[in-house]
Formats: C-alpha cells, structure tokens, sequence
C-alpha cells in the first residue's frame, strides 16, 4: 500500500509542477499582451482565452492538491470537548463529503466533456472541452485523495515542494 | 411548503450543518448545492459548469498575480525595507517600534494586501525586536495583527477583487481608490492610540538615521512602493485593465527582487510559486464553489427573502446598517474573509444598495472593514492567530491587549458606514 502513496505522490508533483508553471505563464502571456498593445500596436486575440484556460486548470489541479495538503480553510464551531472525543468519526465525514464532491466533479466533468467535444472556443481554436478536462483529473485526485485519507495513507508534506 | 422554501432551507441548512461538522467551506459550498440541485431536479452539469464559470475570468485572474508579486516582494525581503523607511519617518517618537509596526504595514499593504502575509513578515522582524527593547510582548502582537488588518483597506487588495466579483463587477479602479482615506485614518487611529499607550508605559524611543542613510534607504523602500504605483497608476489611467497592471506588478517584483535587491538567487521562485499555490487553493476553490452555491441562492430568490426580512424588522436606514455592521462582525468572528465575501456579498449587496442606496463602492469598503476587524477577532482570526504565534502568548491575552485597538477599528467603522464621502471622495475625483 505504501506503493500506492509513494506513485500519487508522483503524481501529485507532476501536476504541482504543471500548476506552477500555469501560474508563471499567466503572469508572462498577459504582460505580452500589455507590451504587444502599447508597443506594436497590436494586442493578440488569443491571449485572454488562454490565460482563462490556464486559470481553470490551475485552480482544479490547486483544488486537489488542497485536498492533499489539507488547505482548504474550516471552522471550528463544535465545542472542542466534543470535536475531540469525535475526532476521528468528523474527519471520515468529512472524507467521505469531499469523496462524494469529488465523484459530481468526475462524473459530470466526463459529461461536460462528451457534451463540448465538438465546438471549438473562438479565439484560439482550441477546443471547448478543453475548460472542462481539468474536472476529470481533478475528481479522480480527489477521490483518490480521501480514499487515501480514509486508509490513513495520506501525508501531508508541509510545503516541502 | 411551497417546493422553493423547501429548497432554500436544504441549501442553507446543510450548508450550516456541514460546517458545524467541521467540512472544508469550499466543499461543504459545493456539497449543499449540489443535495439543493437534486432536490430541484436541476442537472448537476450545471452546477459543475457554474464552479467552471465561477474561475473562468479574465478580471479574477488579477487574483494570483496579486498573490504572486506579493509573495516575491516579501520572500526578497521587502519586510525589511519597509520597516527601515518607517523607521526614519516614525522611528524617533516615544514608542518608535510600535508607529513603525502599523505604518510598516501601511506601505505593505501597499503591495501585497493580504493581511496574514502582513503579520507573518512584518511581524516576524518587529514582534522579537520589540520585545527586545522592552517592548510588552501581548502589546507588540496587539499593535503588529491590527496595523496588519488596516492593510487589507490600503489599495491593491485581491480582497476587493474577489467583492468586485461577487457584486457583479463593481469598478476595481474606484474601490482600490475608494479604500486610501479609510485604510490611511484607521492608520493614523491605531499610531495614535499605541503612540498614547506608549506614551503611558513609558516605552522607549528608536533610533535616528543619519543623512546619507536616510537616502539609501528611502530609495530602497520606494522601489518596492512602487510596485503600488504602477497598479493604481495603471488602473486610473485607464492604460491598463486591473489583471493586466497585477501582471505587469509581478514583473515588476520579479526584475526589482533578482536584480537589483538580489538577496534571493533566482532558483527561489520554485519556492515563491509553489507559495503562492498553496494560498491560491483556498481562494480559487472557493471562489469556483461559491459561484454554484451564488447561483442557487439567486435561484431561489434568497437575496430578496433576507431584504424583506431585513426591512419587517426595521426600515430605519441607520439601525439597518447599523444591524447589518454587527452581522458582518458576528460573522467575520467566525468565519474567514474571503468566503465571506463570496457568500454575504450576493445576500446584502440588494439590500444595502438597491433599497439603501449606499454606492456599491462604499459597502465594499465597509465590508473590508468589518471583515478585516474579523481577522483580528477570536475565535477565529487568521491573522490574530499568527501574531500570536510569532508572539508565543496565548491568544485570550493578545485579545485583551487589543481592546483599545478594536474601540479604535469600530469607530472608523462608524465613520466609513454613516459618511460615504470618507470613501467616495477620492474614486469620484479621479475615476468619475
């Protein structure tokens, strides 16, 4: 089983790294287009379509990376006497709420998908199912993720990236 | 029960429920949208595809580059800098350290706008400095988590980006603008009163810099401001578009950090990006859940059900605004700010403009406000959380030690809500 979570850790790299160099690509397509516009007169059509691409992308891959690492923010309004006799059984819980959020996200990514496979975005061509193919690896990582949480083989690595 | 009220009561009672239960905001968003779309029949396709919809814009994108060319300032070691220029300007009164904490903020709320960020570098140079000097510890994290929160008004702030999204696109430009007096007067509050606290306890003076060390470091300082300059600049000019000036500013950070600070080799950006990720899943997600759960809320017409009731309770216009302040401080003591936003953004923004009449520009900087008071306010309190950290005080002590301070916020607060001029006077002069 360690494995598992040792070739998901793999994974996870890999499209932390692809998430990064997402952010960075924003950052530099964007300010082109500034340049292009004020310098040459001339802005690139595509630029904006391709930017908000990459913003969907990246937040899915982030949104499942949070799932990993444990980020994304909760509250603490249970009495912390009871959130600690309880501990465990809340945090299955709350696996299994993110598993099944998780499983919408892949299911009807996978449909989404289907449904726009054949219609173009306009500026850059590229094609539709393009904004919604991040749902279906997103959804597969979430679910792995709580799969793995709920087995106790999930280890947040802290930001050692 | 008419089937809408049914389903209003299981997209906000779930949601309630999943957060008692401690589920993530983002998914517990998510997951009441989605039990309210089955109950209604919806195709759940749509709620996945307003989640899609919710990141997928241009304006949002603004968002991390914010965070971006914050995170490379503060890991090139803006921090210091900045603390150094509040030092020669505030640095010589009686309680130097502590106008140099919230004036120290004040420039880099200038940059990155992100409170926590605020605490974490200010806090971690200046808590242990001033406490060296003699400094009492609950008073040094009470004056380094409220300069911090001042911050968050003091323009750029993805803060207001993430309200400009979530009241329909308010102008970027005129709420930037909108939040300079406020964000300057809650300034000035806060340096008076540890200023008089200093005075009391007799804290000591800091240093004086001499002539030529004044110019190193106020060009050392003024570079990195200048990343402020550019984005305000750039937005009021019209020159370019908000998302398009956050770029320009993380290029900007990117050339000024590795090439002329040059404290950090250039491989440090893996780290700096692989940062910014972290925070950015948290807003990102949220944004994208809720959009869907937004969607739903407009759907069942819950915005116009909490105006009516509003307006049954009282249609007084200053117990109303007065009620809904307290509201958003209630909520901001326990919940984050950007969701927030996201969530009470959509319910209030009809109420409070539409029936109300208060500028849109207004109620988001009075929503920054209260929800910056938030930060600082226990239970939950990001920031008060990592000034205490710093600080190593338990955070009942910190609290009590920022009771002048919160009197100090909620008088501000007063002023931003019943004096629209406060916020307005600026954005109508130059961005009418």
């Amino acid at each position: 089983m360690d494995k598992v979570s040792k070739i998901f850790g793999f994974v996870d790299n890999i499209l932390i790294l692809l998430a990064k160099i997402l952010l960075a690509f924003m950052v530099v397509i964007v300010s082109i287009n500034v340049f292009m516009r004020y310098a040459l007169n001339t802005g690139i059509r595509w630029t904006e379509e391709i930017s908000l691409v990459s913003v969907v992308w990246f937040t899915f891959i982030a949104l499942a990376h949070g799932v990993k690492e444990k980020l994304h923010i909760n509250m603490n309004l249970l009495p912390s006497r009871i959130a600690k006799k309880y501990e465990a059984l809340l945090n299955k819980f709350t696996d299994i709420v993110i598993l099944f959020v998780g499983y919408v996200m892949l299911y009807y990514g996978i449909k989404l998908v289907e449904v726009t496979s054949h219609s173009i975005l306009p500026a850059s061509n590229l094609p539709a199912a393009i904004l919604y193919f991040p749902l279906i690896i997103s959804g597969i990582l979430v679910i792995l993720n709580c799969l793995l949480d709920i087995l106790g083989l999930n280890k947040p690595e802290g930001g050692r990236n | 029960m008419p089937e809408l009220t049914i389903a209003a009561w299981i997209l906000l009672g779930s949601f309630a429920l999943l957060l008692i239960l401690r589920v993530p905001i983002t998914f517990a968003l998510a997951a009441s949208s989605i039990f309210t779309a089955i109950y209604l029949k919806i195709p759940l396709m749509a709620i996945i595809q307003q989640m899609v919809q919710g990141v997928n814009s241009f304006s949002l994108l603004a968002i991390p580059f914010f965070i971006i060319s914050g995170e490379i300032m503060g890991e090139g070691g803006i921090s210091q800098r900045l603390i150094n220029f509040a030092n020669l300007i505030v640095g010589r009164f009686r309680g130097g350290l502590a106008l140099v904490n919230v004036l120290a903020s004040m420039f880099f709320g200038g940059i990155s706008g992100s409170a926590v960020a605020d605490v974490s570098s200010i806090g971690a140079i200046l808590i242990p400095m001033m406490k060296k000097e003699g400094y009492d510890s609950d008073y040094s994290v009470a004056v380094t988590v409220t300069g911090a929160c001042q911050g968050i008004l003091i323009p750029p702030s993805h803060n207001m980006i993430i309200y400009s999204l979530a009241a329909g696109g308010v102008s970027v430009g005129r709420l930037f603008l909108g939040g300079f007096i406020p964000g300057i007067t809650l300034g000035i509050v806060l340096m008076i009163l540890s200023y008089i606290i200093a005075v009391r306890r007799n804290y000591p003076t800091g240093r004086t810099y001499s002539f030529k060390e004044a110019i190193l470091v106020t060009k050392d300082a003024l570079l990195g401001i200048f990343t402020a300059v550019i984005i305000l600049g750039g937005v009021i000019s019209g020159i370019f578009t908000a998302t398009e000036s956050a770029a320009i500013a993380c290029v900007y950070a990117f050339i000024i950090t590795f090439f002329v600070y040059r404290e950090i080799p250039i491989s440090r950006m893996s780290k700096i990006l692989y940062s910014s990720l972290r925070t950015l899943a948290m807003v990102m997600s949220l944004i994208a859940s809720a959009k869907a759960f937004g969607w739903l809320l407009a759907y069942l017409k819950i915005p116009a059900l909490v105006t009516a009731s509003l307006l049954n309770i009282t249609s007084n216009p200053i117990l109303l605004l007065l009620l809904i302040n307290g509201l958003l401080l209630l909520l901001g003591c326990i919940m984050d700010m950007a969701p927030l936003i996201l969530i009470t953004t959509p319910i209030l923004y009809p109420i409070v403009v539409n029936s109300l009449g208060m500028d849109p520009v207004q109620f988001g900087i009075m929503m920054m406000l209260n929800l910056a008071i938030g930060l600082c306010t226990p239970p939950v309190g990001s920031a008060l959380f990592v000034g205490c950290a710093i600080g190593k005080i338990p955070i009942e002590r910190a609290t009590i030690a920022m009771l002048p301070f919160y009197l100090g916020m909620i008088v501000v607060l007063m002023f931003v809500t019943f004096m629209p001029a406060m916020s307005m006077f600026i954005p109508n002069l130059l961005m009418p």
